[in-house]
Parts: C-alpha cells; sequence; structure tokens
C-alpha cells in the first residue's frame, strides 16, 4: 500500500470521489424453511417414530398440535397461559389481564402463512463512501491532506460499520542535507455486529 | 425459528419464547434490534426513563442512600485506603451497633509492583465511623469473603476465607 503524498513538481489540486453501493441478500433467494402445516406434520411423525423405536402407542403430546393423528394448526400459539388455543378467545379478558398485568400477560396469534424469517432480519444495505483530498507543493516542500468517510450497512438489520479517516503529510526542504516533515493518520471506527455491542475504536500513529 | 410463530404478539412486543413446544426460542428480529442497547433482557423497557449513574473513584468509599435521588458520599477510614478491601461484612456481632469487618491484600501483582499486603483485617464502628484498634480480628493473607454463622449453642462466628491460606474462624467475647 502506497501513502498518498504531495508531490513537489504538482500544482494544487483537489479531488473529491464518492462511492454508492448496495447489497442485496436476495439474490441467491432467501432459504426454504418448512411451513407451519409441514412442520406440524413433521413433529407428529417424530411421535410416531419414537413409538414405534420404542414398541409404544404412538400419543400425539405437542403442546400445540393437539392430540389426533391428524395435526391440528392452533389459531394462538399462546393466550394469558393457554398453549395451542384453536378457536377464539375471550380477547377483552386477555385485554384486561395485560392492562394489569404488561410483564407477564402474553397473546401470541399463530401466522398460518409462515413468518419469512430470512425477510424479517435482513435488508438490502447501503454504502456510502466519500473522500477528499488536498495536495500542493513547490521546489522547496508539498503537502497532502484526505479526509474519508465511509458508512456501510449490513444485510442484518442493526448491523453498522462506520468509519472516518483524516491523513496528513508535509515535507520541507531547510537545506540540501535537512527536511522536516510529518505523516499523521488517525482513524475513528464504529462497527456494530451480531454478538458485540458495538465498539468505538481509534488509532493515531 | 419455526414460520408458525409471528415476529409481534398482538400487543407489540417480540413474539417467541411464551409459546410452548418449541424449545424455547429466541427471537432473531428482537437480539439484532435490541443488539448494542443497554438493559435487554426485560421485556418492557423499563429502565427508558431511569437515570443512570457511574463511580470511579480510587478510594473505597461508602455511599448512603438518604432519599430523594440523592446519595451521600464518604471516604473510608485511611487505614482502609492501605490495601484492596475484597469483602466487607456489616454486623453488630460484638455489640448493638453495627461494625464493619473488612479483609483485604492481593498478591496477584505484577512483580515490579509487588503484593499488596498492608491490610491486616480491619474493623470500624459503624457509628464512629473510626477504625477499632485491639480488635482481636487480624487478617494477614489475602481475604477473599467473610461470612457470620451462628452455632448451636448460640455463638456467633465470623468465619474468613483466605486465599492459599488457612479458613479462620472469629469468636466475639
Amino acid at each position: 500500500m502506497t501513502t498518498k503524498s504531495g508531490s513537489r513538481l504538482e500544482n494544487t489540486g483537489i479531488t473529491l470521489d464518492y462511492t454508492l453501493g448496495f447489497t442485496d441478500p436476495n439474490v441467491g433467494g432467501s432459504p426454504q424453511m418448512l411451513n407451519p402445516q409441514q412442520m406440524a406434520e413433521w413433529t407428529h411423525r417424530a411421535y410416531e417414530n419414537n413409538a414405534a423405536a420404542n414398541g409404544t402407542t404412538v400419543t400425539y403430546t405437542h403442546p400445540q398440535y393437539g392430540s389426533n393423528a391428524t395435526p391440528v394448526l392452533p389459531d394462538y400459539l399462546h393466550a394469558n397461559g393457554a398453549n395451542g388455543v384453536v378457536g377464539s378467545i375471550d380477547l377483552a379478558a386477555i385485554q384486561a389481564a395485560y392492562d394489569a398485568n404488561p410483564t407477564t400477560t402474553f397473546l401470541i396469534k399463530a401466522n398460518k402463512q409462515g413468518t419469512n424469517w430470512y425477510d424479517a432480519i435482513t435488508s438490502t444495505a447501503p454504502l456510502h463512501r466519500l473522500s477528499l483530498g488536498a495536495n500542493g507543493g513547490n521546489e522547496k516542500g508539498h503537502y497532502y491532506i484526505g479526509l474519508g468517510s465511509q458508512f456501510q450497512d449490513g444485510i442484518l438489520i442493526n448491523n453498522i460499520l462506520r468509519r472516518h479517516t483524516l491523513r496528513a503529510n508535509s515535507k520541507y526542504e531547510i537545506t540540501d542535507f535537512l527536511s522536516v516533515g510529518e505523516n499523521i493518520q488517525a482513524t475513528d471506527r464504529e462497527n456494530r455486529t451480531i454478538g458485540g455491542g458495538g465498539s468505538i475504536n481509534s488509532a493515531d500513529d | 425459528m419455526p414460520t408458525i410463530i409471528p415476529v409481534y404478539d398482538e400487543f407489540g412486543s417480540y413474539a417467541s419464547t411464551k409459546a410452548a413446544g418449541f424449545n424455547n426460542p429466541r427471537n432473531p428480529v428482537r437480539r439484532l434490534t435490541e443488539n448494542g442497547k443497554d438493559d435487554t433482557s426485560f421485556s418492557l423497557s423499563v429502565f427508558e426513563n431511569a437515570e443512570k449513574y457511574s463511580v470511579n473513584e480510587d478510594q473505597s468509599i461508602f455511599i448512603e442512600n438518604i432519599g430523594g435521588k440523592k446519595f451521600k458520599y464518604s471516604a473510608l477510614p485511611k487505614e482502609v485506603q492501605l490495601a484492596p478491601v475484597n469483602a466487607v461484612l456489616i454486623e453488630n456481632i460484638a455489640s448493638s451497633e453495627p461494625h464493619l469487618f473488612l479483609v483485604g491484600n492481593d498478591f496477584g501483582g505484577n512483580p515490579f509492583e509487588g503484593n499488596d499486603d498492608a491490610s491486616k483485617g480491619l474493623v470500624i464502628d459503624g457509628e464512629k465511623f473510626q477504625t477499632k484498634q485491639f480488635s482481636g480480628f487480624r487478617v494477614d493473607g489475602v481475604g477473599s469473603d467473610l461470612k457470620k454463622i451462628k452455632l448451636q449453642n448460640g455463638k456467633k462466628l465470623i468465619l474468613v476465607s483466605q486465599n492459599k491460606a488457612r479458613l479462620l474462624a472469629f469468636e466475639s467475647y
């Protein structure tokens, strides 16, 4: 990697670059998952296989799909303590219970169409990259200063990368054998990924 | 994550763990959305309007909740500051007033720093807030914890555990 720097031969110049990009999570198609009906059937198949392996009579004891051989999709997965509720519920009573105890009252309606979890946790992610540079010089010295910013989202929701960089250098020849100058680079970076709480780091050298 | 589970429940919070029979699933949307936030283990954001305080302090201190969102701050006596404090027991074992029993030290420092071994065990009078001399409570090593136990004959003992040293028992008289 080469470090940009001003040149003695160049005149003063300013550059501005901007990049816009997108990452699409659905290019390869989303992964196929069992729909609710298939999941219920395979759950009951497991009870049948288990009974056959143990030589016992099959009993369907899953809390959601009923006790018959043909699984029944519930209307509510959970309604204030009851699981696998088929049919209507006393909505007013549960609402009252929720108003009294919002932290312990739950009402979860079954999504019989099936939730597309891949869609729920992904989104098309934009990328913005911006850099601004200025350089100049004469026969005695030169300088370069550059600012860069990158905003990149991940395809998973709430996954982000933000980075800002500054680079500056200059050199000035006092005599034929002595010159002074500096080379500075600073970075501010925030990266929030799954599993981590996100962090902010900076480095100077 | 089974597809029959919706993203949200009927009251607008994230659906998942309450529905029985799905091996206690964790809602991935919740996990990602709450990622990087504080206090995510509560189903309602009970800490949303809470005021958060933190203390950066090199001394061993005592903070008293005096009500009205106010705290009284006092440094413990200077004898306490000579060594790290690992455990505190507040007990009125020897008299009617509560006393603070402190043990500490740290022998795990870097070689050039040496051991923090100035603590010999301390008893602080809870009323006068002064270190008691001649208390008889002496812990030379790295005191890691202390607990009060009551014997069958009614005697109270303070047990002090030390790192890589014997367990000590103190009896009031």
